[in-house]
């Protein structure tokens, strides 16, 4: 541009509008920004200040330990332990092989495949592996002494069930991560589960916490069981010995209190270790299907045709309308009768029989004579009443309400059928109900499994409230219940006697039918027992039912027997006063009497076996007890009363669940191996007292 | 009887506000750095607080002193060699976070002599576009000696380098060229050789083209260029209208970067709201408003000029680093006049408005200097130019 000569022109100054642009030029700036931050602190405030919390805060889920299930004396049959779960950072490790070498050695894993393991995850630059889940304390101990840069712990609760695989289909199972899957622990999750709590962390940007805020965990409930763990594990040596004798595929024993509805024992064969229950089935040869029906609960989920138990209800309905009297005469026909051109045998043939020797001697004919007095219309009211064709509401997932059909649906013939128990399908915790109706008089009780449901802090926030129905008259139910003894006196199930108590039940004998040919079958039985004892105040109403037994299969010859057995041990120990003379052997009535503590007894053995570090002090206490040592130890001293064992040397777990055998109650201080206990070993206890033991560990 | 001039007291009360204003903030955004590095949270706060104190003197030194004396051929051209003699003398001192800015005088105390040469600047643009009074227009001898003293100074400072400051040195310049009358051709040719140099620059420095980048979209690198940026808006919006309340503010704890310093309105924006920032952008705005009114009424061109050099340079500086925690431009580092940490920074901003005050504080009524202020007629500059320092009778606020 040419310089231009000064020019001395008088012209107009422009600062003044110049000034007046800049200014302009400025407060439009401003109001850009002041756009923006009303853009951003009005409009994005809800994004933004979400992102910075993201950052800024850290929230870290804590759980409530699972409340605990007790039995109905309140021991322990569920607990949750703290225990170590350990996880890797990826991206902190430093040496992949070496870690990996030596984790593998304490965890038994191959080093190869954890290398691998570890190596695609910084691959993948994964934050969070796990490397194992729920460790016992030792694995643990040994993993944390390894100190390696990028593995760290977190402690984890995880399910433990002291008795093993006692009540197991009761007390059902629970998943890795807590939550219940099976039985008790599905049913009632909500509870038990207690509500998780939260920990708000406050991080700086470097990561470091400065503040934290705690919303606490509310701790589970407990549930209290009408189960006892004493008359279960009867229930469950009793099933064990039948299944040993009779190879049968399955079998289900119930004890049942009839004046509550409570069930004290619900045992199945086989049975699994809840423990363990993610591993059952997963074992070499198992396959799938078969750890399934391990799991399953057979006493409410399988079906099976009751046959001649059943018989009770068409012979209350005949009774309770007044159709026919216990000393009755009935011809019997000589085991044959035509039902609508279907032709029933009786087993044993029969001439004229009592209508309360009908019963004993289990005659299909009688029953279904009786039933054709009832009618169908009353029968099938009668059925309903005694709670079949309807769930009973006990407390555990997955219970059927059985097969009956609508009365309008019945065939012609139905009626030669269902009065002797075909053509029906029914539980065996239907079958325990229903004959718990007359054991109780005529009402039948709701069978339940939980008593109570506790707050954390023991008081009681629910409480059974089963309910109660007239189904025959206290009349019937008084003359139904000396028929029912004579079927162990004098007809089917002589088996069932018990020395010292009178007993009363039914036995029954059902073909299977077979799922192919839908006829019955003549390799596959049913072979059940269902029975109350004393007569005139029943304590318990036992159902035996044993499937596909193998070789002799009636009810009478199969079931009968477990039903005694569990019988003769349950009612000494629930304080039955005998109301019959004692059988004219002594001496059988002697070895009665000692099975009664046997429970102790057994476990005493395998306590003494499991455990080295208590076996040193054996003959020390046995010494002091002038005893021989497996019996001094856990000998009974009394009615309830024990001797304590040694505890010293044993881990939390090991303690605990000694002291739920012996029903103690444990008291635990510390963690690691109990070094001092209270009461000191061999001092007498009682069961529910409680027990002091200090842990600690070692160096 | 002459009664005792006073300056304006609205522009002074902004600026002590502002400086005390800065203090306290520097000491809720410092606080868990100075904690962290020097083990006392008020590390940085005591430092500000002395510096703010200094500077007060300085402001009330340059009120107090007559601003006709920086007029001085000998002090302007002295000023301007001594500027430029620091400026170099910068990269003879290491480099912190990457730049030579400070000249550093033992452990703590330490000098910016960028912070000096807008001072400078001003100064020495204002006496000259004073003395081409009526020349403006003129290529030569007037448009090519302004621009280059301005491109000198800004090379200097870009070569830091520091071209938030840079930046705001051609601002200045350009301010002042503009509102002095230059012709308009003349200040596009200007923009021509910034272009380049901006574009050199980044071709240079390849990482201010990602800076450049995270400013377009900082979410999509928030971890890597975007994140000051990133943390700056999360702090600001999480403030919301009312704020998390003073020193409650979360992202200063080592999120956001230099929160007490260039960062700082970012903590405001998060520890007061919507309200706290929208007051500090009024209280800027109304230093705007003083301070041009300040520069209308100066009772000469040199004085106009400079009040308007130190106002604009002030309040661009203040939008310019608001719109860098908002994410508006590209981040740049540079203070928030009085408000942000440091030392020269405060200092010089204060003194500056000292020199601010000492003009408000001769300005006389608007109709009375029209003449001698604008006036294109050289008879009327040349009195101008000779005109003894004026004592002249206070003005009563308000009048214009």
């Amino acid at each position: 541009m040419p310089e231009r000569p000064a020019q001395f022109k008088v012209h107009p100054d422009p600062s003044r509008p110049r000034t007046s642009l800049v200014v302009t030029v400025l407060i439009i700036w401003m109001l850009i920004i002041g756009g923006q931050l009303v853009r951003l602190q009005v409009g994005q405030y809800d994004v933004l200040s979400a992102r910075a919390r993201r950052q800024q805060q850290q929230t870290v889920e804590t759980t409530a330990p699972r409340g605990l299930i007790l039995d109905r004396a309140g021991r322990e049959l569920a607990r949750s332990l703290e225990v170590d779960s350990f996880f890797v950072v990826p991206s902190e490790l430093t040496d992949v092989h070496d870690a990996a070498t030596r984790l593998a050695l304490v965890l038994d894993l191959k080093a190869p495949e954890l290398e691998a393991r570890l190596r695609s995850a910084q691959d993948a630059k994964r934050k969070f592996l796990w490397l194992a889940r729920q460790l016992d304390a030792d694995k643990a101990e040994r993993v944390r002494a390894l100190q390696l840069a990028g593995v760290h712990t977190q402690k984890e609760t995880k399910r433990y069930y002291p008795n093993g695989s006692l009540a197991a289909h009761v007390l059902g199972f629970v998943g890795t991560d807590d939550a219940g899957l099976a039985g008790i622990e599905r049913m009632r999750d909500a509870a038990l589960k207690g509500d998780g709590g939260a920990v708000r962390l406050d991080g700086d940007g470097l990561r470091r916490a400065y503040d934290s805020h705690e919303q606490a965990a509310q701790a589970g409930r407990s549930i209290v069981l009408t189960i006892d763990q004493n008359v279960q594990y009867q229930a469950e040596q009793a099933l064990g010995a039948a299944m040993e004798q009779t190879h049968a595929k399955s079998a289900t024993a119930i004890v049942l209190d009839p004046h509550t509805g409570e069930i004290l024992a619900l045992a199945n064969a086989p049975t699994f270790d809840p423990n363990d229950a993610r591993r059952v089935g997963a074992q070499a040869g198992d396959s799938e299907h078969a750890a399934q029906d391990v799991k399953r609960n057979p006493a409410l989920e399988n079906i099976y045709e009751p046959g001649s138990t059943f018989k009770i209800v068409a012979f209350s309905a005949a009774l309770e309308e007044k159709l026919a009297r216990p000393e009755e005469l009935i011809d019997c026909q000589m085991g044959s009768i035509t039902v609508f051109g279907r032709v029933v045998h009786d087993s044993h043939p029969h001439g004229t029989l009592t209508v309360s020797d009908a019963l004993a001697m289990s005659s299909n004919v009688a029953a279904i004579k009786l039933g054709i007095r009832v009618g169908s219309a009353r029968l099938y009211d009668y059925i309903r009443r005694f709670g079949f064709g309807a769930k009973t509401g006990v407390e555990l997932p997955g219970e059927t309400k059985g097969l009956l059909r609508d009365v309008k649906r019945w065939q012609p013939t139905s009626i030669g059928s269902i009065p002797m128990g075909q053509e029906i399908g029914v539980t065996a915790v239907q079958m325990a109900a229903a004959f718990g109706a007359i054991a109780n008089d005529g009402v039948r009780m709701q069978p339940h499994l939980i008593r109570e449901v506790r707050e954390a802090d023991s008081t009681t926030v629910e409480q059974a409230q089963p309910e109660a129905h007239r189904v025959i008259s206290a009349e019937t139910a008084a003359k139904l219940k000396p028929m029912l003894e004579s079927v162990t006196v004098k007809g089917t199930a002589k088996r069932a006697q018990l020395d010292g108590y009178t007993t009363a039940g039914k036995t029954g004998t059902a073909q299977k039918i077979d799922p192919r040919t839908h006829t019955y079958s003549h390799t596959k039985f049913v072979a059940s027992f269902v029975g109350f004892a004393p007569v005139e105040n029943p304590a318990v109403v036992i159902a035996v039912v044993i499937d596909e037994p193998a070789g002799a299969y009636y009810g009478g010859e199969v079931a009968a027997p477990v039903f005694q057995q569990i019988a003769t041990n349950v009612l000494p120990y629930l304080n039955v006063e005998p109301d019959a003379e004692p059988d004219q052997q002594p001496a059988h009535r002697e070895q009665l009497a000692e099975v009664a503590p046997e429970l102790q007894h057994a476990r005493a053995v395998e306590q003494a076996q499991m455990n080295d570090a208590q076996q040193a002090l054996l003959p020390e206490v046995a010494e002091r007890n002038g005893g021989e040592v497996r019996e001094v130890v856990y000998a009974p001293a009394g009615e309830r009363a024990l001797l304590m064992p040694d505890l010293r040397g044993q881990s939390v777990r090991d303690a605990a669940r000694v002291c739920a055998q012996l029903g103690l109650e444990l008291e635990a201080r510390g963690e690691g191996r109990a070094w001092q206990q209270s009461p000191e070993p061999g001092a007498r206890i009682e069961s529910g007292q409680v027990v002091r033991i200090d842990f600690g560990r070692s160096d | 009887m002459a009664r005792k001039l006073q300056a304006d007291e609205w522009l002074f009360a902004t600026t002590v506000g502002l400086a005390l204003f800065g203090v306290v903030m520097v000491y809720s955004a410092s606080a868990p750095i100075a904690l962290q590095q020097n083990g006392t949270q008020y590390h940085y706060v005591i430092r500000q607080g002395l510096w703010t104190l200094i500077g007060f003197g300085a402001m009330f030194v340059g009120m107090r002193l007559d601003y006709s004396l920086l007029r001085r051929g000998w002090l302007a051209y002295g000023l301007l060699a001594l500027t430029v003699l620091l400026l170099v003398a910068v990269f003879g001192f290491g480099k912190i976070n990457g730049a030579h800015r400070w000249i550093r005088f033992g452990q703590s105390l330490s000098f910016q002599p960028s912070e000096l040469a807008k001072l400078t600047l001003a100064i020495f643009l204002a006496r000259l576009l004073e003395r081409r009074a009526g020349e403006e227009q003129l290529f030569w001898r007037t448009f090519a000696p302004c621009v280059a003293v301005t491109g000198l100074l800004v090379v200097l400072v870009a070569g830091e380098p520091d071209l938030g400051t840079a930046m705001m040195l051609g601002v200045v310049g350009l301010t002042l060229l503009f509102a002095a009358g230059a012709r308009l051709q003349h200040l596009g040719l200007m923009l021509a050789p910034a272009l380049v140099g901006v574009a050199g620059m980044i071709l240079l420095f390849p990482w201010r083209v990602k800076r450049f980048m995270a400013f377009l979209d900082p979410w999509a690198d928030a971890q890597g260029a975007g994140f000051q940026v990133v943390q700056s808006l999360m702090a600001v919006g999480s403030g919301g209208v009312h704020g998390l309340g003073f020193a409650q503010g979360k992202q200063k704890l080592f999120f956001l970067p230099f929160a007490h310093s260039d960062f700082i309105f970012a903590v405001v924006g998060e520890e007061l709201g919507l309200v706290g920032t929208l007051l500090l952008l009024g209280a800027f705005g109304f230093f705007l408003w003083r301070g041009v009114r300040a520069a209308r009424r100066a009772p000469d061109r040199f004085g106009m000029l400079l009040a308007l050099g130190i106002v604009t340079g002030i309040v661009a500086q203040a939008l310019f680093n608001m719109s860098v925690v908002l994410s508006l431009v590209p981040t740049k580092g540079i203070p928030l006049p009085f408000v942000s940490y440091g030392g020269t920074s405060t200092v010089f901003m204060l003194f500056a408005v000292g020199v601010l005050l000492n003009i408000s504080q001769q300005g006389t009524a608007l109709n009375d200097l029209t003449m001698l202020r604008y006036a294109s007629d050289a008879s009327v500059i040349a009195n101008a130019r000779r005109r003894a320092p004026v004592v002249q009778e206070w003005q009563p606020e308000g009048r214009g």
